[in-house]
Parts: C-alpha cells; structure tokens; sequence
C-alpha cells in the first residue's frame, strides 16, 4: 500500500509539479451527526494530539444541490475543517464498540475504512455503516485516493433525480477544489425504495475497483493491497482454508429488500469448486456477497445491499435452485466456494457470493490427519495431592527391544549350514537343474542311488518365499552336495539360517490434539502379513506422547510404530515384532512365511492332513500355522494355538474397550463409546499365507467430531485447574467445586448459588 | 426501603450484571415478605416495558422478576426472586475453587462427554514404508550332507 501511494505521489508530483505533505483535514459524514457525539479521535501515535477542533462532523441533508451541511463544533462557513498532520487516527467511544470493515486503519492518511458501532450499553448494533466517510485531505496540495461506501438506510440521502451525484460531486468540487474527481454513482440497477440508497463513491484512480457489498462487521480484505481505494467493505475472495486472515462477512440488507429481489425472476445457486475447506473446530463457513457482471468484470456501483440476520443461511438454502444444494448443521457448514445470483431484469448482473472461512474465537488450532499440529490447551490438573504426593519418577525408558542378532545358539554359532545338512538359494532355474538331474539316467545319479538309495530323500526340505532371498540373507558362494557327492551344480549357501525384515516405522501425529487420538476413541489395527491378519494396537502404546506427565502439548512427541519381522530359514517361520513409542516392544505375533513344496507323494500328503487337523481344532481363530509349522507367539485378539478360554479373554479385551475402562465410556454421550470390533480375517494356513497381502499396513479408526460454533463459550471446555479466587475465571465457566463459606445467604441461597455456579456461569 | 428497578440486559447466569436503572420507588413493608421470594406491591406510574430485574436495598439483594400484576389503576404487584450470582457476587468471587469447564482455560486430554461424533468415523490406511523384492532366488532348499562333509566326493 505505501509503496503505491508513493506511486502516486511519485505521478502527482510529475502532474501537479506540487510538494505532497501529509497535511488534511478529516469529514465525517453520517445521516446523524449525534451518533458520533461521543466519538473521540486519537492518533496511532500517542505523542500526537487530536483535538476536536480538528474533527468536524457532518450530517447529510436530502436536499437539492448545492448540498448544505450541519455539524457540531466550529464550522466555517465554507464548510472546511480543521486540520491533521496526515497521521494515522482511530476512533474511539465510550459508548461504542468500534470494528472495523476492513483491513485498513479507520483513518489513515493513504486511506481509510468505515465502520459500524455497537452500543457498550444497549449492545445494538449499528447496521449501517458509521461513519460513512472519511476524506483526509491537504487544502493546500491536495490528493485524495478513497472510496468509500455510503449506506443510508434511513433514506438520509435520496432523491428521485438521479443526478444527486452530480450534486454531490458538485459538492466536493464546490468545497474541495482541491479533490480529484470524486465520482458517486448509486443504484439505479434495482428497484429500491426509497431509491438511491446505497451508492458508492470512488476515485477514478486505476487500480482494483471492488464491490462494495453492504456494512458488516467485519471486513476481509483481500488482495487490495495494491489499491488506492479505501473500502467500507470489500470484495472477498474465496480463501483458502490456509488463510490465517480469516474474517466474517454476513448477507446484510433486510430481508425484506432481499425478498423484493427474489420476487423478481432470480436464480440462485450454490456451487462449490472443490476447494478442501474443511471445517475445523471453532470455523465455520459464511458467506458473502458482491457484485460483477457475467464477463466477470466488476461493477462499481452497488445497487443494493441486504442483511441476512441468519447466521445460519438457512434462508439462502430455501433459494436454491440449482446447482450443488448446500446443506447447515448446526453451524457446521459444508465447504462451498461461491453462491451466484441472477436478476432475470438486469442479465448482465451476476451477484456472487463468496464464501470464507472464519475463525470467530480463539480455539484449538487442531491438525488434521498427518499434518503438522497446533493446538493450544492451558492450564489443567495444576494441583498436586497433598501429603499424598507421588515421590516416584515416570520411567520413560524404552523396554526390551527387538533381537538383532538371530540367532542364537548355544554357542552363539549359526546352524544355517554344517556337515549334516546345507540350505542352498534356489530359483526356478536351479529347480530344473535338479530335476534334471534326479529324472536323468547319468553317471552321477549312479553313484548317489547306489549310496542313498533314493537320491531324492537328500532333500530334506523345499521351501518357498514370496520375496527374493539373496538380497535379504547372506550367503556364500558353493556347489551343491547330496550326501558326500559333490554335483558341481553351483549354488549359493547360506552362511545363516534367519535374518530380519525391518518394514520401517509410521509416524503419528496428533489428529484432534485431544482425548479423541487416545483409547478407546481412537481404534489402530495392524494388519501382519502371513498367517497372523489383524491385530488391535492399543493407541497409546503408538500416539504422540510424552516422557513426563503433561498435559502441555509442547512436552509431546509424535508416536511411532514399526514392525520387525525374524524369520527363520529351516521351517519358514516368522515372528512379528511391533515397536511402538521409545522403541518400546509392545507385541510379538507368529506366523509362517515359507511355504513348504512337497517333494515327494508322502510328503505332501503328511501335509495335507496337518492342514486339516488344524483347520478343525482353530476354526475360530485367525492365521493359523499348519502342517507342523512354528505357532509362537500368541495373538490375544485371535489367538493361533490358544485354548478358547485365552482366546474369549483377547476378545473381552480388545473387542469391548467399556471394560478395560472401567464403565467410563458408560458416561460419555453421543455416541464417542469405542465401536464394536468386527472380525476382519478368518483362517491362514501355510497354504494361504502367502495368498493374503504380504506387507503389514495400519487402519487407523478415529471419531469425526462434531462441534458447533462457539463450544467454549456455551459448554466450555474440560479443565480441571484450581484458581485462588473465582474472580480470576474469565468467560463460561462451571464450578467443579466449590466451599461457600463467609458468604452471609441463607442454606435455601448457597445450595441455589452451587446449583447454579456448577450448572455453569458466565464471568 | 428502597426499590431500586431495572432493565436487566445480561444473562441469568452471568455474576456482574448489565443493569440500566428503570427508576427507584420509595416505601415502606407493610405485609409480610419472603426476602428469597418477594412479593411487593408498588404504587405508581411505572414503565413497566423494561423493568424484569429490581434491588431491594432492606433486604440487600437483586431480584429476578417474575411477575408484574395490576392490581388497579397504579397499583402493581411485582414477584421476584433473588440473583444469588449478583447478591453475593463480591463475597464469591474471593473464593477459591476448581473449574471443571471452562470457556478459555482447559485440558484437551480430558476427556469431555458432551462431545458429539459423527456417526461416519474417519478411516485411514498407511502402509509401511519397506517393500521387499519380490522376484529373484524364492526357494532355500536343505540337502543332506554339505561342503563341509569330510568324506566329501567330487
């Protein structure tokens, strides 16, 4: 903005060949001089003094031109005022609030806003904009780069000629010579009665014209940063939910002027661009109105402004015609990016709608899912318990980890290979090789049938995996041997009979900031890949935590869970090991990984019937191991080789969260109890443990809560914080507890006033 | 005694009241009156539009007002009932206390059952990082004997 109105100076300098100084007066112009009467006006900068004689107000008269105007204080009778020394000023009243309607100070010497005021004592508000006007400008040099929106309601400023604005530029011209070209237009595009009353007045400087749309109390301004005009209100753009400037701007007008433009053949529509704007905690979505025509260029006059006195919109809704239907809860709103409106009279006119998020209190700053958290929680469980106090310390450090080193014999040496038997990385190749071999009538089948018999029972064992193993397991370079016979097949042996799989950590980060990420609200099953399925994850075990006892969010860090998986060569089986926050081992789950390959007609029906047999004694249990194979570990939800009472106790207690809470879910309303669990996989056996995904992966099940504007204002927020004196408590608050003693009321008054300080006050 | 009436612009449950004095009555109590539940007759021309909140300065409280009946002509009965928030708003703001809700301080880990969930819950899937490669040598195949065999035969 400086950097312009440097421009400017910069051209007006070339122009006019005259000095700019920051030297002016300010004009106020309202319908009603007295509603200034306590208005007060001081500078940003407090060492610079305004006195009133600097400040005139003036009240508009629906007279013809040239307009006459009445004020309070010392009025010339040119009608010119006091002077400023172009500093920054605001207003201030006792008797009103003063908000501003837009990014810009109230009055500056680039520019200026107006705004509306809000009695302190009645609390009404001022609908129209008040003041209308500020005009600072030097009458010695002069530059003037405002616009500003007049918005008389009560009809202060009409006329049927729609020439006032010519009278009303004559009048500027008559008594600021020195002010460039003011040019006011108003409505003329709608019927409006009276007509002519909301105009608005601009420079014809180029720039970005905005729409003026209608007083609000609140303005957003966007992009205007590069513009001379000074608006009231603004144009508004859609924002997006990253925007940190987040403002409110409601419909205004009555809804008596709105429905006089229903009346007229109008369409009305929502439609939403996509844009992700979600509604968070403590947001909600308004919307907004302006003004353009169909090309998309703006107008510069508004016809019209309206209210919508319903926060809600719910009005809006019932106009709807077409396009994507937006549906209020609450005051949860759904994400829509504009509304367009169409006057059938006036084609060219489109009135859009456009929508931002706002932001109407302070709240939680809470993340959504995987992004960086805010959040703010102050206070809470700040007392300690007395002579009770705990004398321990919080260990924060991590349990047992992982074994990295598999495995262990008792003499620390691998048993992967050793004269009795080798284990050779085979491929598909290598296997044709072999078979060759034993179904090939040659010299050194020969040889091992006349030692072995049955050259092929030297093989002991044929397993397959679902990955490539040379990358995974070390190995060293060697033929393969039957018996003492050396093939010369070349082959790689392993050097060790298990190795690990670290499938890498996920992190979690906050999500609500709040209760909701923790058990039982928030519900994280991990799913482990051969022969185990899913397995409940107790969510504290693997949220964001904290190795002190806190409830500062700052004192968190995020969670973590990682899964490693041992796996052993001789038999294909696996242990999964979950790792959750500080490294901690918070499972160990079994499984089978290698599928064994008959080799022979005995072998394989031995394995037939150890799947069957297993198949029958488990039939209720998840990932069961067969056929001989490794069943370690136990999963308590669904236990493989658990007896049925172990396997009924992991069902009571990761299925139904009420009881390893005690019943407090019984108190929570709204439906935030933890949901039933639901069975997701039935029965693995080595024949189909490697049909089912091969990678772990997490389902995280979090609560979508849903809360209305302004929670903490009419329900407040759960503290739990001691306060030496009540009066120390600030906005709605309920007592938890409370001695009312030295309080000189009778027993009926102490029990009403604790019924009513923990019913919930306001402070 | 003194009646103080008002047009009470604030919450019931809010201790400092918005008050706007409507007028003061002058009197005397003639009949009985419960101080907790007053019932007062005043005589007067009272503009009644504004007045729901009074003071009774015998009995040093604020009143919620009930009821206004015309008795007749300037006659009007008034029922109230005490403001205990702003009677002894002084007194109990001194006190001490835990808060357990509050509009600005609070503990978001605290569990609050006043929340409301969606019935739709937010499902999320993450898989882990690591993938291991899937084609290559898939077998391991265990045979009798090995390299290390010392009656080995090439």
């Amino acid at each position: 903005m400086l950097e312009l109105l440097n421009k400017f100076i910069t051209w007006w300098n070339l122009v006019s060949n005259k000095k700019i100084s920051f030297t002016g007066q300010i004009v106020l112009i309202s319908p009603d001089k007295n509603d200034f009467s306590d208005f007060t006006f001081k500078s940003y900068d407090p060492s610079i003094i305004i006195s009133e004689d600097d400040i005139y107000l003036m009240k508009m008269k629906p007279v013809s031109a040239p307009y006459t105007f009445d004020g309070y204080g010392t009025i010339p009778d040119n009608g010119y005022f006091g002077r400023i020394n172009g500093v920054k000023l605001k207003f201030e009243s006792a008797s009103h609030i003063l908000q501003r309607t837009s990014n810009f100070y109230p009055i500056t010497a680039e520019g200026y806003g107006g705004f509306t005021g809000i009695s302190r004592s009645t609390r009404t508000v001022y609908k129209r904009l008040i003041p209308v006007a500020v005009i600072v400008y030097d009458t010695t040099q002069y530059f003037f780069n405002f616009e500003f929106l007049y918005n008389f309601r009560e009809n202060t400023f009409s006329s049927a000629d729609s020439s006032n604005t010519q009278g009303f530029n004559e009048y500027f011209s008559l008594f600021n010579a020195n002010i460039r070209r003011i040019k006011v237009t108003y409505g003329s595009c709608c019927t409006w009665d009276p007509p002519g009353n909301n105009f608005v007045i601009y420079t014809d400087i180029p720039g970005k014209c905005s729409l003026i749309s209608s007083a609000s109390q609140y303005c957003y301004r966007n992009d205007f940063i590069d513009s001379y005009y000074s608006y009231c209100s603004a144009k508004f753009n859609v924002v997006d939910a990253s925007d940190v400037e987040k403002l409110t701007k409601v419909l205004s007008g009555t809804l008596d002027e709105f429905d006089s433009l229903v009346n007229k053949p109008v369409e009305f529509y929502l439609s939403s661009p996509g844009l992700p704007l979600n509604t968070k905690r403590g947001e909600s979505i308004q919307l907004e109105f302006s003004l353009k025509y169909s090309d998309g260029s703006l107008v510069n006059n508004v016809p019209f402004t309206y209210e919508n006195s319903q926060p809600d919109a719910t009005g809006i809704t019932n106009w709807i015609i077409e396009g994507n239907t937006l549906t209020f809860t609450n005051e949860c709103w759904y994400a829509i990016a504009w509304i367009r409106f169409h006057s059938a009279d006036y084609p060219e006119l489109e009135y859009e709608l456009e929508v931002h998020i706002k932001d109407p209190m302070p709240q939680p700053n809470l993340p959504g899912p995987y992004l960086p958290e805010g959040g703010g929680i102050s206070g809470g469980g700040n007392g300690s318990t007395g002579s009770n106090t705990v004398t321990g310390t919080f260990d924060a450090q991590p349990g047992p980890s992982i074994v990295e080193n598999l495995p262990v014999g008792s003499s620390g040496a691998d048993i992967a290979s050793s004269g009795m038997y080798t284990k050779y990385l085979c491929n598909n190749a290598l296997l044709n090789l072999l078979a060759e071999f034993f179904w090939e009538d040659n010299v050194g089948i020969q040889a091992l049938k006349a030692v072995l018999g049955n050259p092929i029972d030297s093989i002991i064992s044929l397993t397959a995996y679902p990955f490539a193993l040379e990358t995974l397991v070390p190995t060293t370079a060697t033929t393969i041997y039957f018996g003492q016979y050396d093939s010369h097949f070349s082959a790689f042996s392993l050097t060790k009979s298990s190795f690990q799989i670290d499938w890498g950590s996920v992190t979690i980060p906050f999500f609500w900031g709040s209760f909701l990420d923790y058990s039982p609200y928030t519900k994280i099953q991990l799913y482990l890949p051969w022969g185990v399925g899913f397995v409940s994850i107790d969510p504290n075990e693997v949220v964001p935590w904290s190795s002190k006892n806190s409830y500062n969010k700052a004192d968190f860090v995020n969670g973590t869970i990682r899964v490693v998986t041992n796996i052993e060569l001789d038999k294909g089986a696996c242990v999964h090991n979950i790792i959750g926050n500080n490294g901690r081992v918070i499972g160990s789950f079994g499984g089978v990984v290698g599928k064994q390959v008959p080799v022979t007609g005995s072998d394989n029906s031995a394995r037939i019937l150890a799947m069957m047999s297993a198949a029958i004694s488990s039939s209720s249990a998840v990932g069961m191991a067969a056929g001989g194979a490794v069943a370690s570990g136990k999963n308590l939800a669904y236990g493989k080789g658990m007896t049925m009472a172990e396997r009924a106790e992991g069902r009571e207690m990761i299925g139904n969260y009420k009881s390893s809470v005690g019943g407090a879910i019984q108190s929570l309303s709204g439906g935030i109890a933890s949901p039933p669990s639901y069975p997701r996989a039935g029965t693995f056996s080595d024949a189909t443990n490697t049909l089912s995904y091969q990678y772990p992966y997490l389902i995280i099940s979090r609560p979508s809560q849903s809360v209305p504007q302004q929670y903490g204002r009419f329900m407040g927020y759960p503290s739990n914080i001691f306060h030496a004196h009540l009066g120390e408590v600030r906005g709605y608050t309920e007592v938890s507890s409370i001695h009312l003693d030295k309080i000189t009321a009778t027993a009926n008054e102490l029990d009403e006033l604790e019924s009513i300080l923990k019913g919930g006050v306001l402070l | 005694m003194k009646i103080t009436l008002y047009f009470n612009n604030s919450e019931p449950n809010k201790v400092r009241k918005d008050l706007t004095e409507i007028s003061t009555v002058d009197g005397t109590l003639r009949t009985q009156s419960s101080v907790i539940d007053p019932v007062v007759r005043i005589e007067g021309k009272l503009n009644l539009s504004r007045i729901n909140y009074m003071y009774i300065d015998g009995f040093q409280r604020y009143y919620f007002i009930k009821d206004i009946v015309s008795l007749r002509t300037g006659i009007w009965e008034i029922s109230a009932h005490v403001d205990v928030l702003s009677t002894y708003a002084n007194e109990l703001l001194q006190l001490p206390c835990v808060i357990g809700r509050n509009e600005y301080e609070y503990n978001l880990f605290l569990p609050d059952d006043r929340f409301i969930v969606n019935a739709n819950r937010l499902v999320q899937t993450v898989e882990f990082p690591y993938k291991f490669p899937a084609n290559g040598s898939n077998y391991i195949i265990t045979i009798s004997g090995g390299a290390s065999n010392p009656n080995n035969v090439t």
